[in-house]
C-alpha cells in the first residue's frame, strides 16, 4: 500500500510544550530555596535526608512499574519531588533507615497502587509520613537545635519547635519569640519547615510560573488566621496569635506544596477555596485542640479524601440556559 | 467587561500586503455549502463568464454559486472539499483572462436594491452561521415573507452590530490585515450595515496591541461605532465569546445563533464584500488567504480565484511540497488537516497554514492527571478533564449533563495538557457518538 503523502488529524494541530516534565522542574525549582534553608540551618545531615528520600521515591517508582510491566515513568519527575518534599517534612536528625521507608510507602502506598500519577487520593508525601508518624512517633519528633552556617546566631530561644513548646508550656511561652527568628528559620524544626522565607521565595515563584493559582494558598492561610485570630480575641492567655500560627510549623510549606499537590486537590475555583478553607480550619482546630501539635498534614488528608466532592462544584457554563422549574 | 480565559495571542503580524498570484489552469467549485448542496445550472461544455451564476442554493434563501473565472465548464464531479469529505464540483479547465468583472453599480440610496445584490452575490462567511448572511442583516422590515424557516429569529429587532475585526485563532492575523488595508472602505459600509440592520449600537472590535489607525478609530466614532479593545486572547474572536464580552449576551448553544438574541455579527472580510457588492463589484470572484508554512519561512497573503486548488498556490509560492505533512485549511486550531493537495480555495477558508514532519503534534494515549490547567483555561467554563474521561470511557450520558455541547472545540484543552491528551479530540467524539445515539433512538 503507498503511503499516504499527507497526514489527517484533528484540529489542534499546535500544543504548547508544556510537559509534566517542566511542570515538575518547575516545582524542583520552586523548593530549591526550602533545599538550602534546610542546608544553612541544619547541616550536610538535612541534604542527606531529602537525597535518601529522593533516591528511593525514584528507584521505588522504577521498580514498580517495571514489576507490574507498566511504562516507566520516571523522567517525568513526580517521584523526585514527592520523594524531596517528604525529606522537606523529616527532621535532620532522623536515622538514616527513616527517610527509605517513608519514601518506600509514600511512592508504593501513596501512590503507585492507586494507579500512578493523577490517581492518587491522597498526597503522597503525607503518606509516607503519616506512615512514620504512627510507627515512629518517637524517632521523629527529635528537633535538632538549627546552627546557622554563617551570620545569624543559633537559634537559642526554644529547645523545642514553636508548636511543640505552645502545647506543653502554653501561649505565654511563646510570646516573646522573636518574629524574625520565625521567618527566617532560626528555630527547632523540620528540614523544610523552618524556613518561611525560603517557602514564600519558592511559592512566589511558582506563582509566577502560573504553576500554582492563588486560590488554594491564599485561602488556607487566610482561614487559618481568622481561625486563630477569632479564638486569640476570645482568650489571648490561651490562644497564641494568628501570625504566629502562620509563621509556625508546616503552614507556609502546606499551603504551597503540599495542599496544592496536583491529582488530589480540587481543580474548579470554587472548589480549590473551599478546599483551601478546609485545609486552614482543620489545621488550626487539630492545632487548639487536637492532641496532635501540627495540623497540616491531617487536615490536607482529610480534604484530600474531599476533593471528589469539591469536585463537583462547577463554575456555570458559558451560555446555560438557567433551567424553569 | 469580563476577563476572558483562554491562552494568549501573539499580536505580531507579517506583512500586510496581497500578492496577487496568477490564473490557474484549473478551477474547482464545490458545489457543497454549510447550507446544503447546490443545483449546477450549467452542464459540462458550457462556456461561463466570471460572475456568471452556475449553481443555485437547495433554498433561494441560500446563496448562489457564482463562476469564478471565464471558460468552459468541462465536468461536474465529485472533489474533494475544504471540509475533508467529496462532493460535487464544477470543473473549469484552463479558464481564461478576462477583463475586470463588475456589473452596473446599485443605486447607493435603495437598501433594498443592495440587500438584493447581497443575497444574488455568491458571499460566504468563514465563522459558521445558521443563517446566510443576507438574511441576518436584514432587519425585520426588510425580511420578505417568503424566508418563513427562519422566521422566528428573523422577526426579532436587531438592537446590536458587531464588526469583528479579531482573528479566529493565534497564528492567523487576515483579518487586521484586512482592516489595516481597506479601512476607507470599511468605514464607508458602516452606514449602510446600520441602515440594513436598523442596530442602535454598533461595535468595533479589535486586538489589543493591534489598534488600527487613530484615523479609523476616528472615523468609527463618527459614524457612531463603538470601537472596543479586546484582549489579546484566543478565542475571543469566536462568536461565543465575543458577544458575551462585548454585549454580555450569553449565547447557548442549541438557541439558533445569535440573531436569536438581536446581534448580529458580520467580521471584516465579509463586511468588505458586502462593500464590493454595493459598489458593482462580484466579491466572490477573489479569495484572500493566509498563506503559512513555518518551515519554509512564508507567512503571507495572496489574492486568488476562488476554487484555485492548494497545490497551484504552493507551487505559485514555489513550496516544495516534498517537505509538507500536513496541510491545514483554516489556521492551527480550528482547521481541518486535508489528505490531498488539490482541494479548492473557498470563500469559507481563511488560511492554509503547512507543517513538516517534525512539527506535527502527536497526541498521546496517556491517564489524566487532574492538573486542572484545561478548566483553569476553557473559555466556555467547562470541565475537560472529566468530559475527556467520561468520552474515553463511554460514559455518554454523564458528559451530556456536564454541558458537552457547549463546548466550541477551540482546542485549548488540548494545547495545554501537559500529558498532551486529545482532550478535545475526545469530547468530539463524544459529541458525535450522542448524535448518533440520538439519531438512533
Amino acid at each position: 500500500m503507498k503511503k499516504p503523502e499527507l497526514h489527517v488529524s484533528m484540529p489542534p494541530h499546535l500544543h504548547s510544550g508544556d510537559s509534566l516534565k517542566k511542570m515538575h522542574l518547575d516545582v524542583l525549582a520552586a523548593l530549591v530555596p526550602a533545599i538550602f534553608a534546610g542546608w544553612f540551618f541544619f547541616g550536610w545531615s538535612a541534604l542527606l535526608i531529602i537525597l535518601l528520600s529522593a533516591v528511593t521515591a525514584m528507584l521505588t517508582e522504577l521498580l514498580w512499574q517495571k514489576g507490574v510491566g507498566r511504562p516507566v515513568r520516571i523522567g517525568d519527575g513526580s517521584a523526585l519531588i514527592t520523594g524531596i518534599l517528604l525529606g522537606l517534612i523529616l527532621t535532620s536528625e532522623n536515622p538514616w533507615w527513616i527517610p527509605i521507608l517513608g519514601a518506600f510507602i509514600a511512592i508504593l502506598v501513596g501512590k503507585q497502587l492507586f494507579g500512578g500519577l493523577g490517581s492518587h487520593p491522597f498526597n503522597s508525601a503525607i503518606v509516607g509520613w503519616a506512615f512514620l508518624q504512627i510507627s515512629y512517633k518517637d524517632i521523629l519528633t527529635n528537633f535538632p537545635i538549627p546552627e546557622p552556617r554563617f551570620l545569624l546566631e543559633a537559634g537559642e530561644f526554644l529547645s523545642d519547635p514553636a508548636l511543640i513548646t505552645l502545647k506543653d508550656s502554653g501561649a505565654e511561652e511563646i510570646v516573646d519569640l522573636p518574629w524574625k527568628d520565625l521567618f527566617l528559620g532560626n528555630v527547632p524544626a523540620e528540614i523544610g519547615t523552618a524556613c518561611i522565607l525560603a517557602i514564600l521565595i519558592g511559592g512566589a515563584y511558582l506563582l509566577y510560573r502560573r504553576r500554582l493559582t492563588w486560590h488554594i494558598p491564599f485561602s488556607f492561610i487566610a482561614s487559618a488566621w481568622i481561625f486563630a485570630l477569632i479564638f486569640h480575641q476570645i482568650d489571648p492567655e490561651t490562644y497564641a496569635s494568628p501570625t504566629f500560627h502562620i509563621l509556625s510549623g508546616w503552614m507556609l510549606l502546606g499551603a504551597f506544596f503540599l495542599a496544592p499537590e496536583k491529582g488530589t486537590c480540587p481543580v474548579t475555583a470554587p472548589g480549590m477555596i473551599l478546599y483551601g478553607i478546609g485545609c486552614g480550619v482543620l489545621t488550626m482546630i487539630i492545632r487548639l485542640w487536637g492532641s496532635y501539635t501540627e495540623g497540616v498534614p491531617f487536615a490536607i488528608l482529610l480534604m484530600n479524601a474531599a476533593t471528589p466532592l469539591l469536585d463537583r462544584i462547577k463554575p456555570r457554563t458559558v451560555g446555560r440556559i438557567k433551567e424553569i422549574a | 467587561m469580563k476577563r476572558v480565559k483562554g491562552i494568549p495571542f501573539p499580536t505580531e503580524n507579517g506583512r500586510s500586503e496581497i500578492e496577487d498570484l496568477p490564473l490557474p489552469e484549473r478551477i474547482v467549485l464545490p458545489l457543497v455549502t454549510p447550507f446544503g448542496e447546490m443545483i449546477p445550472i450549467v452542464s459540462p461544455g458550457d462556456e461561463v463568464q466570471a460572475g456568471q451564476l452556475i449553481a443555485k442554493g437547495a433554498n433561494k434563501w441560500d446563496p448562489p454559486l457564482l463562476s469564478s473565472a471565464a471558460g468552459q465548464v468541462s465536468a461536474v464531479k465529485f472533489w474533494p472539499n475544504g471540509t475533508g469529505n467529496e462532493g460535487p464540483a464544477l470543473v473549469i479547465e484552463s479558464p481564461k483572462q478576462d477583463s475586470p468583472f463588475r456589473r452596473e453599480q446599485p443605486s447607493q440610496k435603495d437598501v433594498h436594491e443592495i440587500m438584493r445584490w447581497v443575497q444574488a452575490g455568491d458571499i460566504r462567511e468563514v465563522d459558521p452561521s445558521p443563517i446566510p448572511l443576507a438574511l441576518r442583516l436584514r432587519k425585520p422590515e426588510l425580511v420578505p415573507p417568503a424566508f418563513a424557516p427562519f422566521s422566528p429569529a428573523l422577526e426579532k429587532p436587531i438592537h446590536t452590530l458587531v464588526l469583528n475585526g479579531i482573528d479566529r485563532q493565534p497564528g492567523i492575523w487576515l483579518r487586521k490585515a484586512i482592516t489595516k488595508n481597506f479601512s476607507s472602505d470599511i468605514l464607508e459600509t458602516i452606514p449602510l450595515l446600520k441602515d440594513v440592520t436598523g442596530a442602535s449600537r454598533v461595535f468595533f472590535a479589535f486586538s489589543k496591541g493591534a489598534e488600527p489607525g487613530e484615523e479609523f478609530l476616528k472615523g468609527l466614532r463618527e459614524l457612531g461605532v463603538e470601537p472596543v479593545s479586546c484582549p489579546n486572547v484566543y478565542p475571543i474572536g469566536l462568536n461565543p465569546l465575543l458577544i458575551p464580552f462585548l454585549t454580555g449576551q450569553e449565547i447557548p448553544f442549541n438557541s439558533g445563533g445569535a440573531r436569536q438574541f438581536g446581534i448580529v455579527v458580520i467580521d471584516v472580510a465579509t463586511a468588505l464584500k458586502v462593500h464590493g457588492t454595493a459598489h458593482g463589484e462580484i466579491p466572490s470572484v477573489e479569495v484572500v488567504i493566509q498563506v503559512t508554512a513555518p518551515s519554509a519561512g512564508i507567512d503571507t497573503l495572496v489574492r486568488v480565484r476562488q476554487g484555485t486548488l492548494i497545490e497551484d498556490v504552493l507551487s505559485a509560492l514555489s513550496i516544495s511540497k516534498k517537505d509538507l505533512a500536513k496541510v491545514l485549511c483554516g489556521g492551527p486550531f480550528l482547521g481541518t488537516a486535508l489528505h490531498r493537495f488539490d482541494i479548492p480555495i473557498t470563500q469559507e477558508i481563511d488560511s492554509i497554514f503547512l507543517q513538516t514532519e517534525r512539527e506535527i503534534i502527536r497526541y498521546a494515549d496517556e491517564a489524566c492527571v487532574n492538573c486542572g490547567y484545561c478548566v483553569q483555561h476553557c473559555p466556555m467554563k467547562l470541565m475537560p478533564n472529566e468530559l475527556s474521561k467520561n468520552c474515553e470511557y463511554g460514559n455518554f450520558n454523564v458528559a451530556e449533563g456536564m454541558d458537552i455541547f457547549s463546548c466550541i472545540e477551540c482546542g485549548i484543552c488540548a494545547y495545554v495538557c501537559p500529558v498532551n491528551r486529545p482532550m478535545v479530540q475526545l469530547i468530539c467524539f463524544g459529541k458525535r457518538e450522542i448524535e448518533a445515539a440520538r439519531k438512533e433512538s
